[in-house]
Parts: C-alpha cells; sequence; structure tokens
C-alpha cells in the first residue's frame, strides 16, 4: 500500500538524484581540464567584480525589506477576502464585509503611518 | 467570670492595638513610645492573670474555648482554647513580655520605636502558640514567631548577629516545614475518615492513625519541635542566638520561645501519636540525657557568661524533656513545672547578665571577678538567680527536678542516675561561674566604680524572685492547675499500652 | 453548465457563513478589542507627539484603556461560559480570573513604569502599545481552544516582549537581553508548534474540545504522536516560563531589561504560559493511568527547577538577578501544580498565579523607587541602609520579601500552602516534602535582601541618597495596594481559593 501511493514519489526523488549525480560525475568524466587564473576568478556576470560578497549594507535596506514583507503579507488577506466577496453581497451582507475589510485596512494605515512618522523610510 | 467575653482572643490580639498605636507615634519621642508600649503589656498581663484564678481546675479540660469560622472550605477555623498547661505558659508569656519591655528603656539606643512594635509582635505570636486549638492556626502562629524574632536578633543583636539570626531563621524554619506536610496529612487524613476535612485538634485527636505512619508523623513533628527545644542534636543554633540577641530577646527566647518546643511535644506529639510516643519515649529519654550532661559540660568551659547560661538551658531543656517522656505523672507534672521554672530563673540570669553587659560592655568572665564588693544587690539577685537554676531545695528549681528524676527513676533507674548527674554538674557552673565573677579580689579597677542596680531594675526582678520563692515553697498551687491535663495524658497511655499489648495477644 | 454550478456552491457557503456568523459572539473577547483599540491609540500618540505632554496623555490614555480592559473581563468573568469565533476561543470564570490577571497586573506596571522611566532619563513611549498588545496575546493564549489560537496568542505576547527586553535602546545590557530573549524564544516557538504539528499529526485536529474527544476514545500510547507532542509543547512552554533546564536566558535578561519590564515579564507571561498548558493538559482528558510517564516527568521537572533556581539565587549579588532565580523557583513550585493535573490543582494554580503576581509587582515597585544608574544600584551593598532611613519603605519591602519566602500571615503563604495542600491531597507527598524543604531554602536569599536592607550598616553617604526618593503618589499607591493585599490575602484567603474553586467548574 505505501508503495502504491508513495512509488511515484520515490521514483521521482531517486530520479532527480540520479539525474544530478549522472551530470555531475559524466561532465567530469568527459570534459577536458584546461586551468588558466581567469577560470578561478570569482565570477560576476561578464563584469570583473570590485568588492567581497560579504560586505556591509546599509541596515536600512532590512528595515525596508522587512516593512515591504510585511505589508506584503498582509495584501495577501485580501485576495480570499475578495473571493468570498460576492457571497456576502448575495446575501445582504456587503457592507458588512466591506467593513471588515475597512477595519482590516484601517489597521495597516495606522501601522503605515507610524512607520512614516517614526522616520522609519526616511533615507537620510 | 468572663461571660461570653472572648477573654483569650483580647489577651492575644490587645499587643496589635499596641502595635496599631506606636505606628502613629513619632519615633523620636521614645518616652511616649515606652508608655503606650508598656501599658500595652501591662494592660494584657493584668488581664491574663484573672484566668489563674478562673481556671476550673476540677473540670480540667479545654476552657474558654472560642470558635470562629476563618477558611471554611479547608476546614480550618479560628479555635482557641486553654487547658492548664497552656495557662500556665500564656500567664509566663504576658508577664515575661512586660519585664521584656520594661528591661529594654535603656538598653536599646537605636530604632525604639521598632524596637517595641517587635516585642509585642513577638507576644501575639507566643501567645497564639499556647492556646490554638486549629493545627493550621497554630502553625500560622508559630512561624510568625519567626519574623520579629528574626529580627530582633538581626538588628539589635551584638557582633555576629547576621550569622546568628539567620542561623536561627533557618534552623526553625527547616524543622517547621515537615511538621506543615503532616498537618496538612492529617487533615485529609479527617478527611478520609470522616468526610469532612478539618483542621480542628478536637477532630484529629480523633483519629485513628495505623502505628507505623504514627511513627513517621511524630517524627515530622518532632523535628521541628526538637529543633526548638533544642533538644541535643539540634541545638547548635541556640548559643548563637542567645549570645548574640538583645538581653530582652535573651530572656523570650530562653523563657518563651523554648517551651514552645516541649509544649508541642505535650499538646500534640504524645496525644496524637500515642503508639509512636510509647515506641520512641526510650530514644527521646536518651537525646534529653545526652543534651543535660552534654549541655552542662559545654556550659562548664564557656568565658562568656551569656554562652555559659545558654548552653545551661541546653541542659535545663533537657530535664524537661525528660520528664514529659518518662510517660509517668511525677515525670509529666516535673517536666511541665520545670518549663515555668526555668522560664523564671532563665529569664532572670539572662536579665542579670543584661545589666551588668549594659555597665561595663563585656560579657567575659575574665574581665570580671570581686565586684560583689561594688554591685552587693546585683550579687545578691545574681545568687537568687544561680541558686535556683541550680535547684537548691525551697526553690522552684528543686521541686521541678526531683519530679523529673523520680519520673526518671520510675521509668528506668539508669536515667535517674544519669539525670541526677546533670544536677551536680549544675552546680558545679553556676557556682564556679559565680565565684568567678563575684569573688575574689577586684581583679579590674574600672569595675569597682560600678554602679549598682536601680530602682527600675529592681522593681523587674523582685516579682521573679518572689515567684521563685513560691514555687519553691508550695509548687502545689501550679501543678494542681495542669494536674487533670497530666492524668488525661496518662489515661491515654495506658488505654494505648493495654490495647497494643491485646494486639500483640491476638 | 456554469450557472447551475455556482448556485450550489453558494448555497451551501452562504449556510456557512450565516452559521460562522451565528457563533462569532465577538463581545466574548471585548477586553482584547478594547486593549487593542488601546494599543492602537497609544501607537498612534507615541508617533506623533514625542514630548513630555506625548508622555503624559500617552500614559494617562493607556491606563484608561487597561481599566476599561479590566472592567470588561470583570464583566465577562461574571457571564456564563460561552463560545466565541466558532469555538475557537472560549471565555469562562477560569479565563476571565486570568484576564483580570493580566490587565490587573500591567495596569499597575504602566502606573509605576512611567515614573519609572522618566527617572531613568528615556522614556521610549512605544512601551505603552506593546505591554497592551502583550496582554491581548496573553489573553487569547488563556482563552484559547485551539493550538493554533494558543500559538497566535503566544507569539503576539513574545513579539511584545522581545522588544520590552529591549526597549531602552540606548542602554546595552538592555540590548543584550533583548537579542538573547529574542532567540531562546524564536527557538522555542519552534519546538511549540512541532509539539501542536505532531499532536495535530496524532489526533488530526488542533482543536482542544476534538483532540479530547479522540483521545477519549483511545488511550495516547497508541499514538506516538501525542506524548512526543505534549512533551515537544512542554519543552516550548518550558522555555518560555523558564523551567529548568531551559532556563539560562533568565537571569541575563530580567538582568538586562529594564526594571519594571522585568517586573512584567516575570509575572502574567509566565501566567499565561502555564495556565494555557495547564488547560491543554486538563482540557485533553488524559487517563491518569496512561499520563504517569507524563506526570512524573513533569514532577522531577518541577523538583529540578525549583531547587536549582533558589540554589543558584543563594549566592547571588544583583536583586534582579536574586529576582530572576526566584521566579525560577517559582515556577517550580507552580508546576508542582501543574504536575497534579487535576481541577483542584487548576484552582491552586490560579490563586498562586494571583498572589505571585501581587506581590512581585509590589516588590518590582518598591525597587523602581530605589533604582538609579540604569537599575545598576539594585545590589545587596546598593541597598543599604534603606530600613534605617526609610522605616517605611523597609515595612514595605519586609511585607513583600516575607511574602515571597512564604511566611505567614502573608498571601505568599497562603499560596504555597493551597499547592502543597492539593498535593498532598493527591497523594504527591514527595513533591510536597521536597517543595516545601525549597521553600526553607530560599527563605535565606529573601533574608539576605532584608538582611542589608536592615541589618548591614550602611556605607557613609548612603544614607543620603534614600533620604533623596520622592514618593510618587502612583507609585505609592501601588506598592501600598499590593502590600495591604499580600497581608489581606494572607489572612483571609478563602474568598479568592473559593473563587478559583468556582472557575475550574467551567472549565
Amino acid at each position: 500500500m505505501f508503495i502504491h501511493t508513495f512509488g511515484p514519489v520515490a521514483i521521482q526523488i531517486a530520479f532527480a538524484i540520479g539525474m544530478a549525480l549522472f551530470l555531475l560525475i559524466f561532465t567530469n568524466a568527459i570534459g577536458p581540464k584546461k586551468y588558466n587564473p581567469v577560470k578561478f576568478d570569482t565570477y560576476e556576470c561578464g563584469v570583473s567584480y570590485f568588492n567581497d560578497a560579504r560586505g556591509m549594507f546599509n541596515v536600512k535596506f532590512y528595515l525596508i525589506a522587512v516593512i515591504f514583507i510585511l505589508f506584503d503579507i498582509e495584501a495577501v488577506f485580501i485576495i480570499p477576502w475578495s473571493v468570498i466577496f460576492m457571497e456576502f453581497k448575495k446575501l445582504g451582507l456587503g457592507l458588512f464585509i466591506l467593513g471588515e475589510m475597512a477595519v482590516f485596512l484601517g489597521v495597516l494605515v495606522l501601522a503605515y503611518i507610524y512607520i512614516i512618522k517614526k522616520g522609519a523610510l526616511k533615507w537620510d | 467570670m468572663f461571660g461570653d467575653l472572648p477573654i483569650l482572643s483580647i489577651i492575644t490580639f490587645l499587643p496589635v492595638a499596641g502595635i496599631v498605636i506606636l505606628l502613629f507615634i513619632d519615633s523620636k519621642k521614645n518616652s511616649l513610645i515606652n508608655t503606650v508600649a508598656t501599658a500595652t503589656g501591662f494592660v494584657t498581663f493584668i488581664l491574663s492573670v484573672p484566668l489563674f484564678f478562673a481556671y476550673q481546675e476540677n473540670t480540667g479540660g479545654y476552657q474558654f474555648v472560642e470558635k470562629y469560622k476563618w477558611l471554611e472550605s479547608f476546614g480550618i477555623s479560628f479555635h482557641v482554647g486553654m487547658d492548664g498547661i497552656s495557662l500556665l505558659l500564656v500567664l509566663l508569656t504576658t508577664m515575661l513580655s512586660l519585664i521584656a519591655i520594661i528591661s529594654s528603656y535603656t538598653a536599646i539606643t537605636s530604632r525604639y520605636k521598632e524596637y517595641m512594635i517587635t516585642l509585642l509582635l513577638l507576644q501575639v505570636g507566643m501567645t497564639g502558640v499556647f492556646l490554638a486549638m486549629d493545627l493550621f492556626l497554630f502553625y500560622i502562629f508559630w512561624e510568625i514567631i519567626l519574623i520579629p524574632m528574626y529580627l530582633l536578633i538581626g538588628v539589635w543583636g551584638g557582633k555576629e548577629r547576621v550569622y546568628a539570626s539567620i542561623k536561627f531563621f533557618l534552623y526553625t524554619l527547616t524543622g517547621s516545614t515537615m511538621m506543615l506536610i503532616a498537618i496538612i496529612y492529617m487533615a485529609y487524613m479527617v478527611k478520609a475518615q470522616t468526610g469532612t476535612i478539618s483542621f480542628d485538634f478536637i477532630d484529629i485527636f480523633k483519629l485513628k492513625i495505623d502505628p507505623s505512619i504514627q511513627v513517621i508523623l511524630f517524627l515530622a513533628f518532632a523535628l521541628g519541635f526538637a529543633i526548638k527545644v533544642p533538644l541535643f542534636p539540634f541545638h547548635t543554633w541556640l548559643p548563637d542566638a542567645h549570645t548574640e540577641a538583645p538581653t530582652a530577646g535573651s530572656v523570650i527566647l530562653a523563657g518563651v520561645l523554648l517551651k514552645m518546643g516541649t509544649y508541642g511535644f505535650l499538646r500534640f506529639n504524645i496525644p496524637l501519636f500515642p503508639d509512636a510516643t510509647v515506641q520512641l519515649a526510650p530514644y527521646m529519654m536518651w537525646l534529653s540525657i545526652i543534651g543535660i550532661i552534654y549541655g552542662a559540660l559545654m556550659a562548664m568551659i564557656q568565658p562568656d557568661v551569656k554562652k555559659l547560661v545558654a548552653y545551661s538551658s541546653v541542659s535545663h531543656l533537657g530535664f524537661v524533656m525528660l520528664g514529659i517522656f518518662a510517660l509517668n505523672e511525677e515525670g509529666l507534672t516535673g517536666g511541665i513545672l520545670q518549663m515555668i521554672n526555668h522560664g523564671i530563673s532563665t529569664g532572670m540570669l539572662f536579665l542579670l547578665v543584661g545589666m551588668i553587659y549594659e555597665r561595663t560592655h563585656t560579657r567575659m568572665i575574665e574581665d570580671y571577678g570581686g565586684i560583689a564588693k561594688a554591685v552587693p544587690v546585683f550579687a545578691t539577685f545574681m545568687m537568687i538567680a544561680s541558686l535556683s537554676s541550680i535547684g537548691l531545695p525551697g526553690m522552684n528549681g528543686f521541686i521541678g527536678e526531683i519530679l523529673i528524676m523520680t519520673g526518671a527513676f520510675l521509668s528506668r533507674p539508669v536515667y535517674g542516675i544519669l539525670a541526677a548527674s546533670g544536677v551536680i554538674l549544675a552546680a558545679v557552673y553556676m557556682l564556679w561561674m559565680y565565684q568567678r565573677v563575684m569573688f575574689g579580689p577586684m581583679k579590674h579597677a574600672k569595675n569597682s566604680n560600678l554602679k549598682d542596680l536601680n530602682f527600675r531594675e529592681v522593681a523587674i526582678l523582685i516579682p521573679l524572685v518572689a515567684l521563685i520563692m513560691w514555687i519553691g515553697v508550695y509548687p502545689q498551687a501550679l501543678t494542681v492547675k495542669y494536674q487533670k491535663s497530666v492524668k488525661d495524658l496518662m489515661q491515654l497511655k495506658s488505654s494505648r499500652i493495654s490495647s497494643t499489648a491485646d494486639s500483640i495477644k491476638n | 453548465m456554469q450557472q447551475v454550478m455556482i448556485p450550489a456552491i453558494s448555497d451551501s457557503s452562504a449556510q456557512q457563513i450565516i452559521k460562522i456568523l451565528g457563533d462569532t459572539n465577538i463581545f466574548y473577547t471585548l477586553p482584547q478589542i478594547i486593549i487593542s483599540i488601546g494599543a492602537l491609540v497609544t501607537m498612534m500618540i507615541a508617533a506623533i507627539s514625542r514630548e513630555e505632554r506625548g508622555q503624559v496623555i500617552n500614559y494617562i490614555t493607556s491606563v484608561f484603556f487597561l481599566f476599561a480592559g479590566l472592567v470588561s473581563s470583570v464583566w465577562l468573568a461574571s457571564l456564563p461560559k460561552g463560545d466565541a469565533f466558532s469555538g475557537m476561543v472560549s471565555s469562562d470564570l477560569f479565563s476571565g480570573i486570568l484576564n483580570i490577571i493580566y490587565s490587573g497586573s500591567a495596569l499597575l506596571i504602566i502606573l509605576v513604569a512611567h515614573s519609572y522611566f522618566r527617572n531613568r532619563g528615556r522614556y521610549i513611549q512605544e512601551l505603552f502599545p506593546l505591554i497592551q498588545f502583550a496582554v491581548v496575546g496573553m489573553m487569547f493564549m488563556t482563552m484559547a481552544n485551539n493550538l493554533i489560537i494558543v500559538f497566535l496568542g503566544l507569539e503576539i505576547l513574545s513579539v511584545s516582549l522581545y522588544v520590552l527586553a529591549g526597549i531602552d535602546n540606548m542602554d546595552t545590557r538592555s540590548n543584550e537581553a533583548a537579542v538573547k530573549y529574542f532567540l531562546m524564544g524564536a527557538f522555542s516557538s519552534a519546538f511549540l508548534l512541532y509539539g501542536i504539528a505532531l499532536v495535530y499529526g496524532g489526533t488530526g485536529s488542533t482543536g482542544l474540545r476534538e483532540i479530547a474527544a479522540y483521545i477519549n476514545n483511545k488511550s495516547i500510547w497508541q499514538n506516538i504522536y501525542i506524548p512526543a507532542g505534549i512533551i515537544l509543547m512542554l519543552i516550548g512552554f518550558g522555555f518560555k516560563v523558564s523551567m529548568v533546564p531551559f532556563h539560562m536566558w533568565t537571569p541575563d535578561v530580567y538582568q538586562g531589561a529594564p526594571l519594571m519590564i522585568t517586573a512584567f515579564m516575570s509575572t502574567a507571561p509566565k501566567a499565561a504560559a502555564l495556565s494555557a498548558f495547564a488547560k491543554i493538559l486538563i482540557s485533553m482528558n488524559l487517563e491518569p493511568g496512561s499520563s504517569i510517564m507524563l506526570t512524573n516527568l513533569i514532577g522531577v521537572l518541577a523538583v529540578v527547577t525549583m531547587t536549582v533556581g533558589n540554589l543558584m539565587a543563594l549566592n547571588q549579588n544583583d536583586i534582579k538577578r536574586i529576582m530572576a532565580f526566584s521566579s525560577i523557583a517559582h515556577v517550580g513550585y507552580l508546576l508542582i501544580a501543574v504536575c497534579i493535573m487535576n481541577r483542584e490543582a487548576l484552582a491552586a494554580l490560579i490563586f498562586y498565579f494571583c498572589v505571585y503576581t501581587i506581590m512581585n509587582i509590589g516588590f518590582f515597585s518598591l525597587l523602581s523607587l530605589l533604582a538609579r544608574d540604569e537599575d545598576r544600584n539594585l545590589t545587596l551593598e546598593g541597598i543599604q541602609g534603606l530600613g534605617k532611613s526609610r522605616p517605611l519603605l523597609g515595612l514595605f519591602l519586609l511585607i513583600f520579601l516575607f511574602s515571597l519566602s512564604g511566611i505567614p500571615p502573608t498571601a505568599g503563604f497562603a499560596a504555597k500552602f493551597f499547592i502543597f495542600n492539593t498535593a498532598i491531597e493527591n497523594k504527591f507527598y514527595l513533591l510536597a516534602i521536597l517543595g516545601i524543604l525549597n521553600s526553607a531554602i530560599s527563605a535565606y536569599y529573601y533574608l539576605r535582601i532584608i538582611l542589608y536592607a536592615f541589618i548591614r550598616e550602611p556605607e557613609s553617604g548612603s544614607i543620603d541618597q534614600w533620604s533623596q526618593i520622592k514618593l510618587n503618589a502612583a507609585c505609592f499607591v501601588v506598592i501600598f495596594v499590593t502590600a495591604a493585599a499580600v497581608l489581606e490575602i494572607g489572612i483571609v484567603p478563602g474568598y479568592i481559593i473559593d473563587l478559583g474553586k468556582k472557575a475550574i467548574q467551567f472549565l
């Protein structure tokens, strides 16, 4: 029964791993090996690199990234709401469900005002 | 005599009224504080004296009983009552508390108001312990005492007060924890046997407890009480606490607090666990005898007068325990009487040591010598107290000790013989100390200018001397009050012995 | 074809909508709603006005909203039991009492925190919304009937607490506390979530009632996921309440966080986490026989927790660290009640929460008067001479410390008595004995604080330091009320105990 259910998955996993191993080993085995200094250089889209990847970023990047993610995720909640909106409207609860979303967005707006007032989006 | 007046509650909680008044007094007005504290102690004492005459010794049992609802869901009530034993101890408490208050007028120099509040709080706890008829209430009062006593030693004590106060606190607290477990256990035993949970002494007294469980419960209680007494291996806190405590603290510690331990044995261990008592009495007696001799030997080598008196307490309380666990009428009578005697005579000794310490600021025997010439009144009182402590015929100590030794002899001769050696040792350490302090040439010149006792000091010693003499001549006045209680205990014991004998036969 | 299908779907979903709306009963979450609004309002005030006027307005507003939350909690507690949000959340006397504890303790903390942060010199107004959000989280944890809601509440609480620990963003110790707390907290949330996932895997539901129904049918050992999930949840909650061996963060965080934040962290959130865990355990209807392993495990953890807490506290010098270890020890006593795992024990737990919250907040409020220099003077040496120079403050100190060490006639004794009483009633003799011995050990370090405040001679100059303390009204009221409550509950604990006993009948 187990085999029956998960068999295809197992086969797929085995195939994926096998393919990866095959490619690694096969290219290594048949490819010609000619080294020069340029080959050992850090690869950066054809442009010669100018900095270490582990350099420092301004902390504001993180702040803005976090704020973006938060608001982005909140926006996800709007999608299921819009899907069932018509159902509510048919029941005569259109205004109610609109109000609910207004409350939700209102809280978000408050957070947004707070962020602006605190200067989190100011770059300087 | 008192009608419906809740006299026991009044006596217990009257000092609280004094505390409340004191809280509103400016802490700089020492004389006003004195007046309020002394008045509180005095009124309490005066109120407690009529109890002695109102107590019906022919009826016996618990009198002036009061019972109020408190924590019903746990079967806990505010239940107080007084039998012959607690009658005497309550009187001792109110008297010594008053004396302690008066004796502190000049001895305490800092934080006077707080000191008086502490003393009065201590009095509430001690009175409550002797009157509580509900085991939970008893435990509450028992623990309440720790707080003021800890502060008394820790704040107003001598050089090593920090160490002594913590030692005192932790010893007694640890001892009583097991007791709390045992108390709760028995309350649920009542629930199992009768259906309702109760911490009331009367209900717990009616329990039928399996002898093997009795032994465990006996030991749980005994640990707390033995530390308080203190019985031999648990005595090490006592010399430190005594030496570091202020005079009034020592008086109350020796006079009343130690009696709480022996009282606990009498009130709870023997009636509640009679089978275990009969079974464990020999061990308790051996520990008492070791305490008697060990305490006396330790007292002999002490260079510090106060520590000497402290070790003599270990020895004397050994006598009390010996008498109690002889489990015969003579022993019990003597043991209870000796509790009172020790309170009076050792209390007096501590007072005297405190008085001389106030003048010289030393308690070392070698710093004295020949001071009898300078302070004859002091020397006289010291003599009376020492002789009473030794147990000279005609003084209170004699009656108690002779009864205890009779009891011990009746129980097993070897106990009596060993205990008698304690009396001899007591004479040795007391008289030797007396001789080194009072007689001989004046060793230190500055001692020749010592002031003798003043009127206030004499006034607080006189009643104690009177009691010493009165009990020495006419002990029946006290023993008759608790004779019925002793008989009840004896009856309990004989019934248990016969019942165990029956069960062995069957 | 499509026209046929849409009405069919919409019919069933219409019924669903009506059913859900009918089961919402949103008023059962009234305290949360009020306090959430309060949090948003105070957040806006914090954003708009940064000056002293804003601080005062913010302070008054948050006191107002928390008080309204408290009143509505009392009102809810007086209502009969009821479900909200289709049974995801339920309100009863149990949650009502705990909601009162949460909002009440937050109220007391805020009353004191205002003057405390002013004296400290760095007044960050976000304090107010964060404490209120934390209260909302705790309320959801207790009222939750579903493990997901428990987790949701816990996260609302935890995130607020992480920020609160680091609220003094210029104090390096406060920052360190926040980072440590955050890392440990995130770690523990993962454990908790994993536990919830396993229980869900084992029972097919995250609803407590559905889980109870499932377990009633079968022994929990038939399905290894259930005990494994419970143990993982225990670890998760254990981190939150600083149960040994998951207590390592506690001393550093408690020491580093500003004093009144420590006061908050050590009281209500512990009550929330432990009551949630106890509620989960009890409502799971574990068979006594099948949960013996669990009982033993929690019992051992209880003993270890209180012993380690007490022993580690013995040699500390910083009062905040002492209180950290003391709070670990108190969790140990509380775990005794959790371990007994029946309803009377839950009543003991509620009572202990009440008492512990009151005495701890009282003690911390008292310390807040003494705190100087970012709390660095709150050491044993630092408080020397307090009793001599300010006898009234000394008296309060005595009351709180004797209560914490469980000496009668204080509330601390009544609380411990109730727990040990329940332990003995349920034949957990060893636990009771070890607990009571531990409480004797704990007396030592509480006494040490008294000792330094009263007995040790102060260093020269420190007397003047105390005479400069100004008693401000709000703080004094809090100290006075808590001290009076400690004595009052200690002498007549009956009615609160009865309330607790009544509360568990409704659960």
